[in-house]
């Protein structure tokens, strides 16, 4: 019997770089004379579903909203007057959201008579070469998992979970993984995935003895040779999130590394630099006044220690109030920086 | 879940339908309850927004003879030959029960507890746009211009299956063995839900649908002149039937013309060209008239040969 083959597309497309990417995608796919199933969590644009034979808009989009259960890390590294600083912000968590995708759409693909898919994203770029091997290989494998997780360790404090699937290209033979696909749930989600991120959580579901795993190395390349790559970053820099024209800002709670252990030490901070001029800022707390600044410019950074724990962050969210040269940090910036940390003097 | 998914089947090919589909999907909203909407065509985003789950089929099958086809013949008489002219339009049926087999296997992953399926241009009403926790099938007229009642025939405008059954249904809908039966849509789906001893209501009221589709329309089945009421016109690939002639009519066949008084057939591959004189003594090309439709498929007969 010839196995009956599909694209599984996954995407959220919400602005016109990625549904150019998408189509760039798509149109790419053409070449294979293979069947595209898109399966996106944002409404498609009517022209994209030519390039596709089918497609599924699926509005739930279930994505774990910071309620304190789950979040997705970023970070950025800074350097200031020789202090190593990482600054982690913390975002919704899209994972389950994204599982959620594969596993309807590759249950649909099953339904309609699909016997093996690749699952792309659709900023994928991938080239005709990297094709043609997982091509021969999912001939004598279930799947073809490419390993995401080696080779973080080290740089990311999350990265010592090296078993990950890379959630934008993998391929398998969908009905040995049936019953894995029908037990992905939030629920689950939720029991399994514990400090670790969704790919490690899809990791054990998309393996089995037949599986093959390429290592990092030999799937991504180097820097300057990448085997495959995606053309859109998700969560890359979030300084601008934080950068005003004459500053930028950080409110996160301190981690100190000594040697290779951590320490929370509970300590709230509030953070300036890139001061280009003189600040004036004002720190509320429940209708209190319980700082007030004067940064010179000349400074060039500046960090405040709130007269709170971080733990109390939580409970204080609403009322708390940082006002910089007249400007207040919207409600919104700071819930959103609940979890965030500031690492000082990590191990490089 | 306590309230069913509404899954709309549509093919919207003309703003009318948008408009009639989106009003629609309005209603059921405004209700409360969730939509999933299947359609062969693409939709815009301005539609498929309105609604939690857009399945869309490049495919739309349609079967066309000889796999399958709505056959309809008649008998008459030209000249004193009998003939029998026949029409094949094309099957539109397994489209519609395609799109419930695309539903019904997406719906799968959902944990809707019942699904109500409706196509987009049923006129709604809160009967209908109701939480239905029971099997049910609809009935419609099977003469729509009948208006003292007439036959009614199950029809899928309307329907509601828990999840277990519609899972029964949507995986026992095939389309080689619908091909090559006889059975018409509705009838081919309700074997499908006899077959597999599922138990139904039948929902009391009779239910319509707000716009009428036709292939073709009544009067131009067997008359392919839309032009004119001076004499009707059949054709099939051989013979051209120029018939129910109003009076005597001056044609033109290639290039010499003569008058007809009555039914006449002409070979179509030796004659190029025909035209007939209108009242202002005009010739008229009805080449243009004998353009194959591929949507239809015709053939003469002369059965007394």
């Amino acid at each position: 019997m010839i196995n009956k083959r599909c694209f599984l597309v996954t995407a959220y497309c919400d602005n016109p770089e990625k549904v150019l990417a998408l189509k760039t995608c798509l149109t790419q796919l053409q070449k294979y004379n293979t069947d595209i199933i898109l399966f996106s969590h944002y409404p498609i644009e009517e022209d994209i579903y030519n390039l596709t034979s089918h497609a599924i808009y699926d509005y739930s989009n279930p994505i774990i909203e910071l309620d304190g259960s789950r979040s997705m890390v970023n970070f950025m590294r800074r350097n200031l007057d020789g202090i190593n600083l990482k600054f982690n912000t913390h975002s919704f968590d899209y994972g389950f959201a994204a599982a959620q995708q594969i596993k309807r759409g590759l249950l649909y693909a099953d339904d309609i008579g699909y016997n093996e898919a690749f699952v792309i994203n659709y900023d994928l770029i991938i080239p005709d070469e990297f094709m043609d091997e997982m091509n021969v290989m999912l001939e004598d494998h279930d799947s073809i998992i490419l390993n995401y997780g080696e080779g973080q360790k080290g740089e990311d404090i999350i990265g010592q979970f090296n078993k990950r699937i890379y959630m934008a290209l993998f391929a398998l033979k969908i009905k040995p993984f049936i019953n894995n696909l029908k037990s992905i749930s939030l629920e689950d989600y939720y029991n399994k995935v514990g400090d670790d991120i969704v790919e490690g959580y899809l990791y054990p579901l998309f393996l089995n003895e037949n599986s093959i795993e390429i290592a990092r190395k030999d799937w991504e390349g180097n820097q300057d040779n990448r085997k495959i790559h995606t053309s859109m970053v998700m969560e890359g820099d979030v300084l601008p999130n934080f950068k005003k024209p004459d500053y930028s800002w950080f409110l996160g709670h301190e981690i100190q590394y000594i040697g290779d252990k951590r320490v929370d030490n509970n300590h709230q901070l509030f953070m300036l630099w890139d001061i280009k001029k003189d600040l004036n800022v004002e720190i509320c707390i429940d209708g209190k006044v319980v700082n007030t600044s004067f940064i010179p410019k000349k400074n060039g950074y500046h960090t405040i220690q709130l007269p709170i724990e971080h733990n109390q962050l939580y409970v204080l969210k609403d009322k708390i109030k940082i006002t910089i040269n007249g400007w207040i940090i919207p409600e919104g910036e700071i819930k959103k920086n609940l979890k965030s940390s500031i690492e000082a003097c990590y191990n490089e | 879940m306590s309230k069913n998914l509404f899954c709309i089947l549509s093919h919207c090919d003309s703003d009318e339908k948008k408009l009639v589909l989106i009003d629609n999907i309005n209603r059921i909203k405004n209700k409360g309850f969730d939509v999933l909407l299947v359609s062969h065509i693409p939709l815009s985003s301005d539609i498929t927004s309105l609604v939690n789950y857009f399945v869309y089929d490049r495919s739309n099958p349609i079967l066309r003879y000889p796999q399958k086809s709505l056959h309809m013949w008649w008998h008459t008489t030209f000249n004193n030959e009998e003939y029998e002219l026949s029409t094949h339009l094309p099957d539109y049926g397994w489209t519609a029960l395609n799109q419930i087999k695309k539903a019904g296997a997406f719906c799968e992953s959902l944990e809707y507890s019942n699904y109500t399926f409706i196509n987009y241009d049923i006129q709604l009403t809160d009967e209908i746009l109701s939480n239905h926790n029971s099997n049910l099938l609809s009935q419609t007229k099977l003469n729509k211009k009948d208006s003292k009642g007439g036959d009614l025939i199950f029809s899928t405008l309307f329907f509601n299956f828990s999840s277990i059954d519609l899972k029964k249904i949507w995986k026992s809908l095939i389309m080689e063995e619908y091909a090559n039966g006889k059975l018409l849509c509705e009838n081919y789906f309700t074997d499908i839900i006899n077959n597999k001893d599922i138990d139904y209501k039948i929902y009391p009221l009779e239910v319509d649908d707000q716009l009428d589709f036709k292939i073709i329309n009544d009067g131009e089945i067997w008359n392919f002149n839309t032009g004119n009421d001076y004499f009707r016109l059949f054709f099939d690939d051989e013979v051209i039937i120029l018939y129910m002639l109003k009076g005597d009519i001056k044609f033109n066949i290639n290039d010499t013309d003569i008058i007809k008084y009555n039914d006449f057939s002409v070979n179509r591959s030796q004659n190029k060209n025909i035209g007939y004189y209108d009242l202002d003594n005009k010739l008229v090309d009805i080449m243009p008239l004998l353009k194959n439709n591929s949507n239809i498929i015709t053939k003469i007969k002369i059965l007394n040969d």
